[in-house]
C-alpha cells in the first residue's frame, strides 16, 4: 500500500501576506480615525477583517503582531496582547456563522467586541495601573464621574470603558462589513473563510464546460 | 561603496561599529525584556528610575541618542502627564499625610508616590524597550531567531509587517493627494475631516488587499513554499560568551529583583 | 526533443463563474523551445500560463478537468515548493513582484536562493552571474522599492532565474513597460533561449514574439486554435477570423498576395520583409 506523505498544516500564502497587511491597516486606520475623531480608535479593523476572511487563528496572529508593534511605542500595551488576539478569534468564530453577510447581524455583534475591548481590557489596565484610573477619555468622561457618584471604582471604570469601546467597535464592524462587501468575490473565495463571507454560491453542475 | 566592497560586506559579519548596536540581537532582546518586565511587575519608582537611567546611559553611548531622548520626552508629555493629572484629581481629598494643597483640597503623599511609581514604571519600561528597538535591525533579529529554530514563515511575517506599514503610509498620502485633486477636501474643520475619512481610507485598504494576490504569486515564484532549511545572505556574529553572560545575569537580576521588590518595597 | 509540459483535454473554470475559462486544451511543449502564446483579451492565455504553473486550481480554486503533466508527472503529484523551483514565473505587474522585505536588489535576487537552502558563497556567485545576464549589476546596492517599472521587471526576472528553473513562464511582462523596458525584457528572453531554457511567453506584442519565438500557440475563446512554427501559424486564416493580432509584416505580405504581388514567402520579421522586397527590386 502506498503511504501518502503527511502534509504539514500551514497557513496558505495569501493569509501569510494578508496578516502583515492587516497589521499595517490597523496602524493606518488608527492614525486616520483617532487623529480625526479622538474617540474612535480603529486599531482593530485589520484584526477583525482577517479574522472574518481567514479564520480565528490568523486573526489572532494579527492581533498579537499589532500589539507587538504598538509595544515599541508604548510598552505598557503588552498586557493587552491576549485581548487583541481575542478580537481575531471572535471575528473568525462569528464569520463561520455568516455574520458578515448581513449589515444588521454585523452591527448586533458590537457588544461582544465592546466587552472584549472595553470591559476586559479596562480590567487588565486597571490591574496594571495598581487598581486605579489612568489618563484616558473614558475615565475622565464616564468613569470618574460615576466613581464620584458612589459606584465602586472597578465598575465605574469598566462601564466607562465598555461604552466608549462600543462606539469604537460599531464603527470598526461597519467598516469591516463595507470592506468585505467591496472586495470582489473572486478574491474572497481564495481565502480560507472567504466562502463564509461571499453571498454568491455556485455548483459544478451550473458550469458550462 | 564599490560593488566589490558591497558584495564582500556580505562575506563578513554585519557590524555597525558600536558596542551596543553590535551586541547579539537575541542576547540584547533577552536582557532588555527581562529588565523591562522587572519594571512592570515591581511597579515601584525606585526600580523604574534605575532601569530608566540605565536605558538612558546605554542610549547616550549609541548613535541614536538624540532620537531616543526626543521619543522619551514626547512619551513623557503625552502619556505620563495626563495620567498624573487624572490620578491626582481622583485622590484629592483622600485621608493621609498631606504633600500639598491644590484648589483648596489636600493631595496626600500616597498619591504623589503612586504618580511617581507610574511615571517611572512607564519611562523605565519604555526606555529599555526603545533602546533595544532603536539599535537593533529587525532583519538581524529575525535572522538570529531563525538560526535558533524560529520558523522562516514567522520571520517573514514580522519583516513584512514593518515594510507593509511603511508602504501603506505612502499609499495613504498618495490617495489623499489624488482625492484632493478630485475635489474632496481633506483639511479643514472636524466635519470636513470626518467626511474625508472613507474616501481616503477605503481605496487604500481595498487596493492593498487586492494587491496581495500578485504578491502571493511573486512569493511563490521565489520558492516561499519550499520545505527544508533556509539559509541567509547576511551573516550575524554568534553571541560571544560575555554577551550570553550579560543576558543570563539580566534574567537572574530580574527574577531576584521582582521577588525583592514585591517583598521589601 | 522531449516533452516537458503536456495538456491532455484540459478544461478549467474559475470559482464563481458559469463558463469555463479554457476548454479541451490539447498540446505538448518541448524542452528547449521558446513558445509565444497569443490571442485577444479573455482568450485564456493567462489561464493557460496559470495551469502550467500549477496555480489552477491550487491557488485560484475552481474546477479542473483533464490532466496537466509537467515532466511526465501530473500536477497533483508535485509538491508546491518543488514546482516553484522547476517552473519560474514572471508576470505583468513589476511592482507587485518586489518582496518589500529586502533592502537591496542584491538581497532581493538572493531571496529565492535563501528559501531553497543554497550556501552563501554559491548564492553570491549565482546572484552576480544572473545580475550580469539581466543587466541589473549596476543596481545591486539600490533599494528595490526605489526602482522604475523596467528595472523592477528585470529584478523580478533575476530573482526567478537565480533559481535556475528549466522552464520559465512569462505572462505579459511588457504590458506596463515603455519601449526601452520592453526591449530589455525581450533581450533577456533571447539570453534564456541561448541557455537552452524552455520559455513560454504570453504577449500581445506579436511582432517581437515573431522574432524571438520558435513556435506560436494561438488562442481564442478559451481554446487553442493553432499551434506550430511562427511562419505556419501567422499565415492561417483562422487567426484573422478570430481577431487574433498578427505581425504587421505578415499583414503586409498577405495584402500583397491579394493584390497578386506576393513575396517569395511570408516574412515574419521586418528584416526578412526588407530582404525580400530588396530581392524583388521594390526597394
Amino acid at each position: 500500500m502506498v503511504q501518502k506523505k503527511k502534509k504539514k498544516k500551514r497557513l496558505d500564502n495569501m493569509t501569510l501576506l494578508l496578516i502583515p497587511l492587516a497589521v499595517a491597516i490597523n496602524m493606518v486606520a488608527y492614525n486616520v480615525l483617532y487623529s480625526t475623531t479622538m474617540v474612535i480608535l480603529g486599531d482593530s479593523i485589520g484584526t477583525i477583517l482577517v479574522g472574518a476572511v481567514c479564520g480565528p487563528f490568523p486573526g489572532a496572529i494579527v492581533g498579537i503582531l499589532s500589539n507587538l508593534v504598538n509595544v515599541i511605542k508604548n510598552p505598557v500595551m503588552i498586557v493587552m496582547m491576549p485581548l487583541n488576539a481575542l478580537f481575531g478569534i471572535a471575528a473568525g468564530t462569528l464569520a463561520r456563522r455568516r455574520i458578515f453577510t448581513s449589515f444588521w447581524k454585523t452591527v448586533i455583534c458590537t457588544p461582544i467586541f465592546g466587552f472584549i475591548g472595553g470591559w476586559l481590557s479596562g480590567s487588565i489596565i486597571f490591574l496594571a495601573m495598581g487598581g486605579d484610573f489612568w489618563g484616558n477619555l473614558a475615565s475622565v468622561v464616564i468613569g470618574i464621574p460615576l466613581f464620584r457618584a458612589g459606584v465602586p471604582k472597578y465598575f465605574a471604570m469598566a462601564v466607562g470603558q465598555l461604552l466608549f469601546d462600543c462606539i469604537d467597535k460599531i464603527v470598526c464592524l461597519i467598516l469591516v462589513f463595507l470592506i468585505i462587501r467591496s472586495l470582489p468575490d473572486r478574491f474572497l473565495i481564495k481565502l480560507p473563510y472567504g466562502k463564509y463571507v461571499t453571498t454568491k454560491q455556485y455548483r459544478e453542475e451550473d458550469i458550462e464546460f | 561603496m564599490t560593488e566589490e566592497q558591497f558584495v564582500d560586506s556580505f562575506r563578513k559579519y554585519q557590524k555597525k561599529g558600536n558596542w551596543w548596536c553590535d551586541f547579539h540581537p537575541v542576547a540584547k532582546m533577552v536582557t532588555c525584556l527581562s529588565l523591562g518586565f522587572m519594571c512592570l511587575i515591581v511597579f515601584r519608582w525606585q526600580v523604574g528610575l534605575i532601569i530608566f537611567l540605565l536605558a538612558g546611559g546605554i542610549a547616550f553611548l549609541t548613535p541614536v541618542w538624540k532620537k531616543y531622548f526626543k521619543m522619551i520626552g514626547i512619551m513623557f508629555l503625552l502619556g505620563c502627564v495626563f495620567t498624573v493629572i487624572v490620578r491626582l484629581y481622583v485622590h484629592m481629598g483622600d485621608p493621609g499625610p498631606v504633600a500639598f494643597y491644590l484648589f483648596g483640597k489636600s493631595v496626600p503623599v500616597a498619591a504623589i508616590i503612586s504618580c511617581l511609581d507610574l511615571i517611572f514604571m512607564i519611562e523605565g519600561f519604555l526606555g529599555i524597550f526603545l533602546v533595544f528597538f532603536m539599535t537593533t535591525e529587525m532583519r538581524d533579529l529575525c535572522c538570529c531567531l531563525e538560526q535558533l529554530g524560529m520558523s522562516s514563515t514567522v520571520t517573514f511575517m514580522v519583516l513584512s509587517t514593518f515594510s507593509s506599514i511603511t508602504s501603506i503610509k505612502e499609499k495613504l498620502n498618495r490617495v489623499r493627494e489624488s482625492q484632493r485633486a478630485r475635489g474632496i477636501e481633506t483639511e479643514g474643520n472636524l466635519f470636513v475631516k470626518v467626511k474625508s475619512i472613507l474616501p481616503v481610507l477605503f481605496p487604500v485598504i481595498i487596493s492593498s488587499m487586492t494587491g496581495i494576490e500578485d504578491k502571493t504569486l511573486a512569493m511563490d515564484a521565489r520558492a516561499f513554499a519550499a520545505d527544508g532549511v533556509h539559509t541567509s545572505l547576511r551573516k550575524i556574529q554568534p553571541a560571544k560568551r560575555s554577551e550570553k553572560t550579560v543576558a543570563v545575569v539580566a534574567v537572574i537580576v530580574s527574577i531576584l529583583g521582582c521577588v525583592a521588590g514585591k517583598l521589601f518595597l | 526533443m522531449s516533452v516537458c509540459i503536456e495538456f491532455q483535454d484540459v478544461s478549467y473554470a474559475y470559482p464563481l463563474t458559469k463558463k469555463a475559462a479554457v476548454r479541451h486544451l490539447n498540446c505538448k511543449l518541448e524542452k528547449g523551445k521558446c513558445y509565444g502564446v497569443i490571442g485577444p483579451n479573455a482568450s485564456g492565455k493567462t489561464t493557460f500560463c496559470n495551469l502550467m504553473r500549477g496555480l489552477c486550481p491550487k491557488f485560484y480554486g475552481g474546477i479542473l478537468k483533464g490532466n496537466v503533466l509537467v515532466e511526465g508527472k501530473n500536477l497533483e503529484e508535485w509538491e508546491d515548493g518543488e514546482l516553484s523551483v522547476r517552473i519560474g514565473y514572471v508576470f505583468q505587474d513589476p511592482f507587485a513582484q518586489v518582496s518589500g522585505i529586502k533592502e537591496t536588489v542584491f538581497e532581493e535576487i538572493g531571496m529565492g536562493l535563501e528559501n531553497t537552502g543554497v550556501e552563501q558563497e554559491e548564492m553570491i556567485r549565482r546572484i552576480l552571474e544572473i545580475a550580469k545576464v539581466v543587466k541589473v549589476d549596476t543596481l545591486l546596492q539600490k533599494n528595490p522599492l526605489a526602482l522604475s517599472g523596467g528595472q523592477c521587471q528585470r529584478v523580478a526576472f533575476a530573482s526567478v532565474l537565480a533559481l535556475d528553473s528549466d522552464i520559465i513562464v512569462i505572462d505579459e511582462p511588457t504590458s506596463q513597460l515603455d519601449p526601452d523596458g520592453t526591449m530589455d525584457v525581450f533581450e533577456i528572453i533571447g539570453a534564456l533561449k541561448r541557455q537552452g531554457k524552455t520559455v513560454i511567453i504570453a504577449e500581445h506584442k506579436v511582432d517581437l514574439l515573431a522574432e524571438y519565438c520558435d513556435e506560436i500557440i494561438a488562442m481564442a475563446e478559451g481554446t487553442i486554435i493553432a499551434q506550430g512554427t511562427v511562419r505556419e501559424v501567422f499565415q492561417l486564416q483562422i487567426l484573422r477570423e478570430k481577431k487574433v493580432r498578427i505581425p504587421q509584416v505578415v499583414t503586409l505580405a498577405l495584402l500583397l498576395e491579394e493584390k497578386k504581388k506576393a513575396l517569395s514567402s511570408i516574412p515574419v520579421s521586418e528584416r526578412e520583409a526588407v530582404a525580400m522586397l530588396k530581392e524583388r527590386g521594390d526597394i
